[in-house]
């Protein structure tokens, strides 16, 4: 399961870097670097260290057996210790397997990696330096190759399908929570690894952008799920508004502004311009509408094996867009007190027009 | 929930500390102090506390969700635009907290992310920075009598949770069955969202941290090991199911790992450090020849987190205070045949420890 090839595209930037070698936090990380396995995280060291000369993984002995079972026979040494020796001898052993040497030299350690493991890194192994990994895995991550896309669309049709469950769901009378769960109960059965999640909001809720369902009973108004999870490693992200009896003229509207923002922010999102082109296409579609105040987050965010990550479809973020790389276009007016709707796909940039992953239909759902 | 009690608590610390601020990142620290937390996510945030004021730093996405909790809360929100940047809102959020903009010594999360740690630096320039815990330890791991009733509440959710698990497991039935009417169950017993379900059945459960797969329940050894948060306070217990009538080995080790449980209460006294109850359960698996066999801590305290200080394990040497809340969870892990754990949560009193569960520690026989 562990691919040489990507141990290896990490080893040359790391080196490339100047950096004896990049620490990887147990998530996120390391679910790409070992393709698709992680052992948990919690407050005990766990780190997956690359340099020049290999790979080794420092796992707590509490998960060593699971670590042994998928990386035994690799190109990844694993290194278990007991809660009460601390993770400081495993670690020194792993940088020695990884570069040679057991302290010293520039290291990267994962952006998500814990201050209190920070801490133990610069304490036990006593590096010149220490830097964010993201410098190596960052470009690594946001440039997807044609299995990670394959299973984008994977997790994004299990998306899909769970946003067809909830709105079957939905009656009035039914709380946010209850659809929360309904969604929640889809993701498992359709085979989410375990993350998923699955924002219910309606009427005035649905002003906030990141609301969280509560007892909430749905009557009629504006209602959006904001939907997804991992599969297979990768992640999906969708949302759409629906509306239980008549929509009003207004809603439609803000609908339909909303609408274009986000095919103004496929249409920008594409080989060779930057990521903030995204959000500024989106976003003037909403501003020429005068809605440009209530439009509080930027358009959207990478998606891989984290549900956020570069490229930032935002006001300063100039990474230039390449094939393979997938992020939201997500784009939404918030009026507080009233009512809120965004729409948000996952867009693919191809040598051509972004391929989007949902199959569902951009128009609000209707309920009567 | 929400009580500025605690809040002055940690303003109290932190001027006997001499500190200028501690930040304090979203998740337990931040749900500890207000009773309400953001999301934490990839965007910085922090609750910055001073010797008299506070403010917190919040992306925009989620300033709606902080005003709505933190309504008449000495709480001031400085929200920031995702194109902007943390930095200017840190700088306001310390300088209302503190009077000043940069410098000082300040205190940041344990579970703070390296690259939030950096963001500090950058925008407030601090003289050092050092690990929260330093104040934040002391104050959780004492809880007060209305966070022992939450815990209380939380542990009636795991047994009735327990009770649903064994009822899922019958023929045909896998590992994920359970998990997943487990998780049915801990939502329907009102879970606030976050909560975990393990089971392992056969030689899986020789991994003290076998994660539910497709792995059929048949005739033999299993254990569940499951806990949720319920009003911001946690749960976690373990305990054992057999399908099929249970032979002599797994009742003699069934017998030993209950007698650890049992001594590493007894150990649970005031004034023992929390080594005792780590020395006293491995004595007894030792004494019996199974020491090898028992790969990690014994236990682990808990609260607003599932897991937190003290720790139950040689080198942890926090004198046992009332009040103080953690697990007695002893194992053993017989490698390719099958694993023992019984866990409970003890509360430290004047007098014996009170255990949480109202569970018999016996395994649970399911009819074939």
């Amino acid at each position: 399961m562990v691919s040489d090839a990507r141990l290896a595209r990490i080893r040359a930037r790391s080196e490339q870097q100047g950096a004896r070698a990049v620490l990887l936090a147990a998530g996120d990380d390391v679910m790409y670097a070992l393709g698709g396995y992680t052992p948990m995280a919690d407050e005990r060291v766990c780190f997956l260290v690359v340099g020049a000369r290999g790979a080794a993984m420092v796992v707590p002995g509490v998960n060593a057996h699971e670590a042994h079972e998928l990386l035994d026979g690799g190109p990844v040494t694993v290194y278990d210790f007991q809660d009460a020796d601390g993770g400081g001898d495993a670690l020194e052993q792993a940088l020695r397997t990884a570069s040679g040497t057991g302290t010293g030299g520039r290291l990267l350690v994962s952006d998500a990696a814990r201050h209190d493991h920070v801490r133990t890194i610069r304490h036990i192994l006593a590096p010149d330096g220490i830097g964010l990994a993201s410098h190596v895995m960052r470009p690594l991550r946001m440039v997807k190759d044609a299995e990670e896309v394959d299973r984008l669309q994977v997790a994004s049709d299990a998306a899909d399908e769970t946003f067809a469950r909830g709105v079957e769901a939905i009656r009035r009378g039914v709380s946010e929570r209850e659809l929360h769960d309904a969604m929640l109960d889809s993701f498992r059965q359709l085979g989410s690894d375990g993350l998923s999640f699955q924002g219910v909001a309606f009427g005035p809720n649905t002003a906030a952008p990141h609301h969280h369902p509560d007892e909430t009973p749905v009557t009629d108004g504006a209602l959006w799920f904001d939907i997804g999870c991992r599969k297979n490693g990768y992640c999906s992200d969708l949302t759409r508004p629906a509306y239980v009896g008549r929509p009003d003229a207004e809603f439609l509207t803000v609908h339909q502004i909303v609408l274009d923002a986000r095919l103004a922010g496929a249409e920008a999102a594409r080989a060779g311009h930057p990521a903030q082109a995204v959000d500024r296409a989106a976003r003037a579609v909403i501003e020429r509408a005068g809605y440009g105040q209530y439009f509080v987050h930027r358009t959207g965010h990478g998606i891989g094996v984290s549900v956020h990550e570069p490229p930032f479809m935002m006001e300063g973020d100039d990474t230039v867009l390449e094939p393979g790389m997938a992020f939201s276009i997500e784009p939404g007016i918030y009026l507080p007190g009233r009512f809120g709707v965004r729409i948000e796909d996952i867009a693919i940039v191809t040598d051509g027009p972004a391929r989007i992953l949902s199959r569902l239909a951009r128009e609000p759902v209707i309920i009567d | 929930m929400l009580t500025d009690s605690r809040l002055t608590r940690v303003q109290d610390r932190v001027a006997a500390a001499g500190v200028r601020a501690v930040l304090l990142s979203p998740g337990d620290d931040v749900l500890y102090t207000l009773g309400f937390t953001p999301p934490g996510d990839e965007r910085c945030c922090f609750l910055v506390v001073g010797a008299d004021r506070a403010a917190l730093v919040v992306p925009g996405v989620n300033a709606h969700d902080a005003d709505v909790h933190l309504a008449g809360f000495p709480v001031t929100i400085f929200d920031y635009a995702d194109d902007a940047g943390p930095d200017a809102a840190l700088s306001e959020a310390l300088q209302t907290a503190t009077g000043q903009t940069t410098g000082g010594r300040v205190l940041v999360s344990d579970a703070a992310r390296h690259d939030h740690m950096l963001a500090v630096e950058r925008a407030l320039a601090p003289e050092a920075i050092d690990l929260a815990s330093v104040i934040m330890r002391p104050l959780r791991m004492v809880k007060d009598a209305e966070e022992i009733e939450r815990l209380r509440r939380s542990s009636d959710a795991a047994d009735a949770t327990f009770g649903a698990g064994v009822a899922a497991i019958a023929a045909g039935v896998t590992e994920r069955g359970v998990h997943d009417a487990m998780l049915q169950n801990f939502r329907r017993v009102g879970s606030d969202g976050a909560s975990s379900q393990l089971i392992a059945f056969g030689p899986n459960s020789a991994a003290p941290h076998h994660r539910p797969d497709d792995t059929a329940i048949g005739v033999g050894p299993m254990w569940l090991d499951l806990g949720c948060r319920k009003n911001g306070y946690c749960s976690d217990l373990t305990r054992m199911a057999y399908r099929g009538e249970p032979d002599a080995f797994y009742r003699e080790i069934h017998g030993i790992v209950w007698e650890a449980r049992q001594a590493g209460e007894q150990a649970a006294r005031a004034g023992n450090p929390a080594s005792a109850v780590d020395r006293a359960a491995r004595a007894v698996i030792e004494k019996a020849g199974y020491g090898a066999y028992f790969v990690h801590r014994t236990g682990h305290g808990i609260g607003v987190a599932g897991h937190e200080a003290p720790f139950m394990m040689e080198g942890d040497d926090t004198i046992l205070e009332p009040g103080m809340t953690f697990s007695i969870e002893p194992g053993i892990y017989l490698p390719g045949r099958f694993g023992v754990r019984i866990e409970d949560i003890a509360v430290v009193t004047d007098g014996p420890a009170e255990i949480l569960s109202k569970l018999s520690p016996e395994p649970v026989v399911v009819p074939v």
